[in-house]
């Protein structure tokens, strides 16, 4: 036995030794993840010369590599799929077979700006993806207190198109923990058809998030689709999170900022010091970031006393847009009337047979 | 068994050690984030490894894992196992790769080659990796890593993995005469 434990032992000092060489030496690319990070505040302008930096580079070797692919030939060129990206900013990539860019299109004024004079044909997918969100992140349309970016990809091939989605969304999880804070990616797949085209073209967007919007409107009819047009993926996304609405095509990861809002806490106090009502004697508190009257509000509802109570809060200034308070009937009624017949006893019709008298009738 | 018995004396001295380098780092210290890594990347490593079976997938765990460290740090309250708060992390991020990953493209890795390229590998290295990925079962595998590479005690491993504690031995056991038979 002891010979066993030996022959044990030695195995693994073999083992711990050979994991020990084949472990990568990635101390240096996880620092500069992390120095990004050190001491993150939210920043109101955007976060220009450490950026500036990075899209420069990307942009300059997307430069150097685009002049060198040149032209393709036709079927080398064939678009295989386009990949949608939205923030404000909505662009949409070309891509063939081999993922070199073939064309990059924007699709509103400030997609034209965030692509600016950067020369992508011919440069690999993710030299693209990089150079926009670099761009974007630049200029502000990403940051701390809008977090959100929605992926979309319309393809030939299905199982192509899930692979981009993925390997798209993963890349750009990383570009913006590199810009020091956590991104909220949404992503899907898509087919185009010429109805979201139009509706597309109509409000500036990319068939990506005019899918998404189409599909927010199913779950939730209280939603018009030319409203949520308007709002940015940031807010699409934190309407997203509530539980109706959730749109079971879109994948979604991180968590949509909400750091532009005053907060569910602050919310809730608004509502409660208006109702005149302390936090103790509430029952059912709710409190959900939803789009009303054009703004982005907090539904606050709760009940206390007899009454139930409802506040739209704009989730910006704090105001109050709308409030509602009624007698809560099933409260009251529960309280007072229910029991009131319990004394008198249920069960004297029981000897009675309800059921089977009328079995002899052929029904 | 004496030697066993000093893996684990080494591994005792290193819970004071690590939890200091952890406190550091929750006070923004990279130094100490760096001591760390170097510390504790082979376990984590191997670890992802065992789990996803893909030198890629690993290789971004490991990076992951220390960049959550550094974020999360100060929330780890000092209660005498911050490796095994370390390969919670990992986990948890495996689990979340193994979600994301596209299952159409699982295509199983060609060791051999993969290994080819890392410096002072011997033949023997090769060997015992590559057994390790194809003849273990994936709870095999985790627990002859967790054990050998980590330092962890059966029952800690249970703990960790979720396993009972007769099963992890018995697995334990198991695992390792496929190797014994294997590489001997």
């Amino acid at each position: 036995m002891a010979d066993i434990n030996k022959r044990n032992a030695d195995i693994e000092e073999r083992l711990r030794e050979s994991v020990n060489k084949i472990t990568p030496d990635i101390l240096d690319r996880i620092l500069s993840d992390c120095e990004e990070q050190k001491g993150v505040v939210v920043h109101m302008t955007p976060k220009k010369n450490r950026i500036k930096k990075y899209a420069g580079i990307a942009a300059a070797f997307a430069v150097i590599v685009g002049s060198v692919f040149g032209y393709q030939g036709v079927t080398e060129n064939a678009l295989a799929a386009s990949i949608m990206l939205d923030v404000n900013p909505s662009v949409e990539i070309e891509v063939n077979k081999n993922e070199k860019v073939i064309d990059v299109v924007a699709k509103n004024e400030d997609g034209r700006v965030i692509i600016g004079d950067m020369e992508l044909k011919g440069t690999n997918l993710d030299v693209a993806v990089n150079a926009l969100v670099g761009s974007m992140l630049k200029e502000g349309y990403i940051s701390e207190i809008q977090n959100s970016i929605l992926v979309s990809v319309d393809g030939k091939d299905q199982a192509v198109n899930e692979r981009l989605q993925n390997e798209v969304s993963k890349e750009i999880d990383e570009i913006l923990a590199g810009g020091g804070f956590s991104g909220a990616v949404l992503s899907q797949t898509i087919t185009k058809d010429t109805e979201l085209e139009k509706f597309a073209d109509k409000y500036g967007i990319t068939e990506g998030k005019a899918k998404l919007i189409k599909e927010i409107a199913l779950k939730d009819n209280t939603k018009k689709v030319d409203e949520l047009a308007k709002l940015t993926i940031n807010e699409l996304n934190l309407l997203n999170e509530s539980e109706v609405r959730k749109v079971e095509s879109v994948k979604a990861s991180g968590k949509a900022s909400d750091k532009a809002y005053i907060g569910y806490e602050k919310a809730k106090e608004i509502a409660l010091k208006e109702a005149g009502v302390s936090r103790e004697n509430v029952r059912d508190f709710e409190c959900e970031l939803d789009f009303e009257r054009r703004v982005m509000v907090y539904e606050v509802e709760f009940e206390a006393g007899e009454r139930s109570y409802e506040y739209d809060i704009n989730a910006v200034t704090g105001e109050i847009v709308w409030k509602n308070s009624e007698v809560d009937d099933d409260y009251y009624d529960d309280k007072h009337f229910d029991d009131w017949d319990d004394k008198y006893d249920d069960d004297w019709d029981d000897e009675f047979d309800d059921d089977d008298w009328d079995d002899e009738y052929d029904d | 068994m004496i030697y066993l018995a000093s893996v684990n004396e080494i591994t005792d001295i290193n819970i004071v050690k690590t939890e200091k380098l952890l406190g550091r780092v929750a006070g923004g210290d990279t130094d100490a984030l760096s001591e760390l890594y170097e510390n504790t990347k082979a376990s984590v490593y191997g670890f992802a490894l065992s789990i996803l079976k893909n030198t890629h997938d690993a290789e971004d765990v490991l990076h992951d894992c220390y960049v959550a460290v550094w974020n999360s740090a100060g929330g780890y309250k000092p209660m005498g196992k911050p490796l095994a708060w370390l390969l919670t992390i990992t986990r948890n991020l495996c689990l979340k790769k193994i979600k994301e990953k596209d299952r159409t493209q699982d295509i199983p890795e060609d060791w051999d080659s993969k290994l080819e390229e890392v410096k002072g590998i011997t033949e023997v290295d090769k060997l015992v990796i590559r057994e390790c990925m194809n003849r273990l079962s994936d709870e095999e595998r985790q627990i002859v890593m967790l054990h050998a590479v980590a330092g962890f005690k059966h029952r800690e491993i249970g703990e960790m993995l979720d396993i009972a504690l007769p099963t992890v031995i018995s697995k334990y056991n198991r695992a390792l005469k496929k190797l014994r038979d294997i590489l001997e």
